[in-house]
């Protein structure tokens, strides 16, 4: 069953954390309707980008400056159940699009807000791209280590926290709507979202000392938590989080005379002797390739990792068992390789619906199906109020 | 004022972070979260973080090595809407508190197991930790920028805090799904998943796709979406995000001809190199010609988007997580008075509620042993767990 089959979501949003979130949705049997102004979803750009949080979704271009602009996606809201959107503060009272407004066409919509900095406050007028976030936050410092050059992270946490927690907000908002009937404002912030990626040590208590465990290109936290090079010079991580786990190790290692060596007896010994205990297991680690360590250390209960590449990953067993990713033909693109739809679930079936859409791939189909006259559509499209999806330039 | 929430129960079995935080996500929306323990404790009692992630519940031990532990373990399930589990695969199972089990007694509850790798396939027995995952995943060669560069460790434990994400959200939406056909179900979100699903736009391939040659750029890649340093050696991030702020940046700096410089012509996230070390090169030394906090003031007034690289003791003190309610007064039997992060997300009319503070080991063993009509022998002996 698709627990969100026959609710329609409009989704205002652009760049990657409010598409993010309404893909969920539709993963979840919704019908999605991306609703993009003349010059498109500033994420087109990145191609590939685009499509790995935006398929599932179908793409009408309307342009909310113009007053016939505004009634058409007035007259989708009063037919809409949720609505996501991640405007910068201020721009969708403007466009008419801000909840009051919303709200007084369609009283029980689902109004999600994924906002940069929040909803009022010093920064709340502020564009909030993730890094910024990642830089205050504290999450680039806690990379790259107090007094030293932060790090970028790669991975945009923020972006893909924001609406996460967006899309928990309106599962509830769907669980209240089911019993009372009302609808919901939700929000969320990526300032929100940094805190809670880091809830760990987000805190202020005395006498609970800050953890400054980032650095310079880290390999390591210590010896037992450590990058080592193999024979076939490849890259193993291993970690020993408990004594147990350092015993196997050891065994595995053929060293079991240093579970006894007094200068590794403890964890507060290995600490204090790090340097004398990476000389030895990088040593060790050195004599065998990375297939054959691979091949022991996890079966003997030795936390144990190589550094997988994507996409080379694609081809491995497990990946592939498990579905992590998606391959689907798409218009523009080819044959797209992507990840694919993530929680699982033994009753919810989760649907990719279709590939992500092309700019205004379906303009004309949505409105059709609104019920406007073709006649009213091409005069639409003469003045600009709508457009249909560009011919690509031969 | 009634949360979503409220009336559910919820039986937390998670242990370290990623099921422990999703109970917490739960509890702080309404629910009710009893959190079960191995006699000794959740090895994560060690961590400042428990405090966190373990606030709003009440706490039980329990040796689910014994038989009598376990009938109370499915005795409380049988009454919970939502169970929570992230042991390793076949553990549940053993311990009496395995998925068949719990749904055969209630098949109405949703059912949470966080994984390393998921139940099926070649790596579901390897051990599943945080920073083994996500270097299973290539976000560590990921980060540091390629094959050719030994890979970076990241710090914070994100595929623990994105499973607990996903996994609020896929749990509440089996709820929903409950509403619809009365059924409960197993959902699953595996470390793995959890770290590809942020991955989502990154992990994207097909053929024509232009790649950036791999660099190993740990302040950012892009000259103009990166950080830099003041005079006096702090630093902060530069985000011109769309072209118009480059051309804003470009004015306000009186650099016309970066206008018209074929070297930002892939700007932002497209500049080749070697011109991306070029011009941050360039960008560096005007940049060390005035302090970190003086160009703050300068481009913010240009409205060019910038930030401070500024520690997390600095930001839970900051205006705008005042502002979003984000720091909670929460006062704890060891450390005090203190804060903690707020509520994340709020549903206006229904904005969540702090319980308290994490539970002592076995704090409230009588109150929950009595809601089932556990008999005072009984009762005596799992109190004496510790």
């Amino acid at each position: 069953m698709q627990p969100l089959k026959g609710i329609t979501v409009l989704d205002i949003t652009t760049m990657l954390n409010g598409p993010f979130c309404s893909m969920l949705l539709g993963e979840m049997g919704a019908n999605v309707i991306k609703i993009e102004p003349p010059d498109g979803d500033p994420w087109r750009v990145m191609g590939a980008g685009f499509a790995g949080v935006n398929r599932g979704k179908r793409s009408i271009i309307v342009d909310l400056k113009k007053e016939a602009g505004k009634q058409i996606v007035h007259e989708m809201v009063a037919k809409a159940d949720i609505l996501v959107e991640n405007a910068r503060w201020g721009v969708l009272h403007r466009l008419g699009m801000d909840y009051e407004t919303v709200e007084k066409i369609k009283p029980d919509i689902i109004y999600l807000s994924i906002l940069g900095y929040g909803p009022t406050g010093p920064l709340s007028s502020l564009p909030g791209y993730d890094p910024l976030l990642q830089s205050r936050s504290g999450q680039s410092v806690s990379q790259g280590g107090l007094g030293k050059p932060p790090v970028f992270h790669v991975v945009a946490i923020n972006d893909m926290a924001g609406p996460m927690l967006g899309a928990y907000g309106i599962a509830l908002a769907l669980l209240a709507h089911k019993k009372t009937g009302k609808g919901q404002n939700i929000k969320t912030s990526l300032a929100n979202a940094a805190a809670a990626m880091q809830a760990h040590q987000f805190m202020n208590y005395e006498g609970v000392e800050y953890q400054d465990k980032g650095g310079i290109d880290l390999l390591d936290h210590n010896a037992t938590h450590r990058y080592y090079k193999t024979m076939d010079k490849k890259w193993l991580l291993i970690l020993c989080p408990n004594a147990g786990h350092w015993q196997h190790l050891c065994g595995e290692l053929g060293l079991d005379e240093l579970i006894t060596d007094p200068r590794f007896k403890t964890t507060e010994d290995r600490l204090k002797n790090d340097d004398a205990l990476v000389e030895i297991l990088a040593g060790a680690f050195a004599t065998r390739n990375i297939a054959e360590w691979m091949a022991v250390l996890p079966q003997a209960d030795v936390p144990a990792a190589t550094g997988n590449l994507f996409p080379e990953s694609q081809k491995d067993a497990h990946f592939q068992e498990n579905k992590i990713f998606d391959e689907r033909e798409h218009p523009e693109f080819g044959q797209v390789m992507q990840v694919g739809i993530m929680p699982r679930f033994s009753e919810i079936t989760p649907v990719i619906q279709f590939h992500a859409p092309s700019f205004g791939e379906h303009t004309e189909e949505v409105l059709l199906e609104m019920g406007y006259p073709a006649v009213q559509i091409s005069e639409w499209i003469e003045s600009g109020v709508v457009r249909l999806q560009p011919k690509p330039i031969d | 004022m009634e949360q979503v929430l409220d009336g559910y129960k919820v039986l937390d079995f998670g242990q370290y972070i990623p099921g422990p935080y999703t109970a917490m996500l739960l509890a702080e929306q309404g629910a009710e979260v009893i959190k079960v323990e191995r006699p000794g404790g959740d090895p994560y009692r060690s961590e400042p973080g428990f405090k966190v992630f373990n606030r709003s519940k009440k706490g039980l031990v329990l040796d689910l090595k014994q038989a009598e532990c376990q009938e109370i373990a499915q005795k409380l399930a049988a009454e919970s809407d939502i169970i929570i589990e992230n042991f390793s695969p076949g553990v549940a199972d053993r311990l009496g508190i395995g998925y068949e089990t719990i749904h055969e007694i209630n098949p109405r509850a949703v059912y949470l197991s966080i994984t390393g790798y998921g139940q099926e396939g070649p790596l579901r027995d390897h051990p599943g930790w945080d920073s083994i995952v996500s270097s299973m995943a290539g976000m560590h060669v990921g980060q540091s920028g390629g094959e050719d560069y030994p890979p970076t460790l990241l710090v914070l434990p994100l595929a623990s805090c994105y499973a607990a994400l996903l996994s609020a959200y896929s749990v509440t939406m089996a709820l929903y799904a409950r509403e619809i056909n009365g059924k409960g179900q197993h959902v699953q979100v595996p470390l793995l998943n959890a770290i590809y699903a942020a991955y989502s736009s990154g992990a994207v391939f097909f053929e024509d796709k232009v790649m950036l040659p791999p660099a190993h750029s740990p302040q950012g890649r892009s000259p103009v979406y990166r950080f830099y340093h003041g005079s006096d050696n702090k630093w902060f991030f530069l985000a011109l995000g769309n072209p118009t702020f480059f051309t804003k940046f470009a004015v306000a700096m009186d650099q016309y001809d970066w206008l018209t410089d074929e070297r930002f012509e892939g700007i932002p996230f497209m500049i080749m190199p070697p011109f991306h070390e070029e011009i941050a090169h360039e960008f560096q030394a005007i940049f060390s010609t005035k302090t970190r906090d003086d160009w703050l003031k300068f481009l913010h007034a240009e409205d060019i988007p910038c930030a401070p690289a500024d520690p997390v003791t600095t930001y839970i003190n900051d205006p705008q997580i005042a502002a979003n309610n984000m720091a909670l007064d929460v006062e704890d039997a060891e450390w005090g008075k203190g804060r903690q992060m707020g509520i994340p997300v709020t549903v206006i009319n229904h904005p969540g509620l702090h319980k308290g503070p994490s539970p002592q080991l076995g704090e409230h063993a009588q109150e929950i042993l009595q809601t089932i009509g556990t008999p005072p022998a009984v009762m005596e002996r799992i109190r004496g767990y510790s």
